[in-house]
């Protein structure tokens, strides 16, 4: 009996635990990366997830050619952290390394595309525990 | 030894919980295998894959650039509203709805977007969606039907509230089906429109675009297809995407890329040619008035 308690308190703990991140990650995108969207439309998907150190994310999305985009990629003490936009074939078409690992960057494409927005969260190089944080990966539009 | 039954359910409830973010994640990484087309070793760090649908907002604005005249025919009536009592259902007329809101925003027609505010704030409300997430930002848009600009801005406020509610929620199919629901709202305005005689070239161009979306859609809907409505609604799309498929489509292989560094924007060149037959147009808009139909009973 007494197992079993121990297991459910780290289970309730564990839970517990998720739930805070997941609010604090919420508060996170509200105050600090959704305001980056404007003057763009937030198009409404939450794409947040909690990564680790050297962990990768990506987003699937097609790019009309009558709007424009802006793409921000916010993270939570997780350092520099690399966006790319990539094409079907795998070209990369922009990275925010070349600018200063910007958290924000505008697109816009001539012709309909469906393209891909990788985003690398850098390796521990120390040799303190890794860190885990919150990354969002959020999508604004406006017509052309 | 009663405690012991009493609490083993919720262990397991837990560990099934557990379970079944881990089987999401092993099926996120088949998807992710089965969309690179080169693969290297990066793809084992790929933690999270996110696939995005064009909000209500931006469906219709993408395929209702035209100067048809508003119809509210091509529109879900209010009524239907009694008919959704499935979570299912549900979410995809809330998707249905707010873009029928959208239509009638683009045509300025404030009372018939009234209405629809209120069957939204219905939906929400049977989604068990709290106030606060939803409905409270409706009522902002009830204030704010004057002003055209900030419509647009509140509607999307709404569906991203009540997305980010249903993700926190482990509701993530209900969110979904939300976005599925207003991109085929969109493609039935669209396609209806399209296949009318003097049908402007844009219209059917924007129909075309949306070859894209749909194998994002299919990609999303895969996710969920354990789940009966979703799997025969998957069927449908695939049906769709044979269409598409059949469509021809030539890429430039020159695709020019230009970075304006102050200006913070990088623009895409990369011209496409797409040939479409009024027998293919006619199919699709068959096709999704079908899965329309499905959706809106």
């Amino acid at each position: 009996m007494k197992k079993i308690i121990s297991i459910l308190s780290v289970a309730a703990l564990c839970l517990a635990i998720s739930a805070g991140a997941q609010a604090q990650c919420k508060t996170f995108i509200k105050n600090e990366c959704k305001p980056k969207l404007a003057p763009y439309i937030y198009n409404g998907q939450m794409n947040s997830a909690v990564l680790n150190q050297g962990d990768m994310a990506e987003l699937m999305l097609t790019f009309y050619s009558n709007q424009d985009y802006r793409i921000v990629v916010c993270s939570d003490g997780l350092g520099d952290v690399t966006f790319r936009l990539l094409d079907l074939q795998g070209k990369e078409l922009f990275t925010n390394a070349d600018h200063n690992y910007t958290d924000y960057w505008d697109f816009s494409t001539n012709s309909t595309q469906l393209l891909t927005v990788e985003v690398s969260v850098p390796e521990n190089t120390t040799e303190e525990e890794p860190k885990s944080g919150c990354v969002s990966i959020l999508v604004g539009f406006k017509e052309k | 030894m009663k405690l012991t039954y009493k609490v083993l359910p919720l262990f397991i409830a837990c560990l099934a919980v557990a379970c079944t973010s881990e089987s999401k994640r092993v099926k996120e990484q088949q998807l992710k295998s089965a969309l690179t087309i080169d693969s290297n070793e990066c793809e084992a760090t790929v933690k999270k894959i996110f696939f995005n649908l064009p909000s209500p907002v931006e469906i219709t604005q993408t395929l209702l650039k035209t100067e048809e005249p508003f119809n509210s025919d091509m529109l879900n009536s209010a009524e239907n509203l009694e008919k959704y009592n499935t979570s299912s259902s549900l979410a995809l007329n809330f998707g249905v709805y707010g873009a029928d809101l959208c239509y009638c925003r683009v045509y300025d027609q404030l009372q018939e977007a009234i209405n629809y505010l209120s069957v939204i704030k219905k939906v929400t409300e049977k989604l068990q969606i709290p106030e606060d997430e939803g409905s409270e930002t409706i009522n902002r848009i009830e204030q704010s039907l004057e002003n055209r600009d900030s419509i647009f801005y509140i509607i999307s406020d709404t569906y991203a509230r009540a997305d980010s509610y249903l993700k926190e929620n482990e509701r993530d199919m209900t969110a979904s089906l939300i976005l599925v629901g207003a991109w085929v709202e969109g493609m039935h305005f669209a396609t209806t429109l399209a296949i009318q005689p003097n049908a402007k070239e844009e219209i059917v161009n924007n129909i075309v675009d949306q070859k894209y979306t749909v194998a994002n859609l299919i990609n999303l809907m895969n996710t969920y297809n354990e789940t009966p409505e979703v799997a025969a609604l998957t069927d449908e799309f695939n049906k769709i995407q044979e269409v598409y498929n059949s469509i021809e489509v030539a890429y430039d292989k020159s695709v020019v890329v230009n970075t304006d560094k102050e200006d913070h924007i990088t623009s895409i060149d990369a011209p496409v040619t797409v040939k479409i037959t009024p027998e293919q147009l006619k199919e699709l808009a068959r096709l999704m008035g079908a899965i329309r139909n499905k959706i809106i009973g």
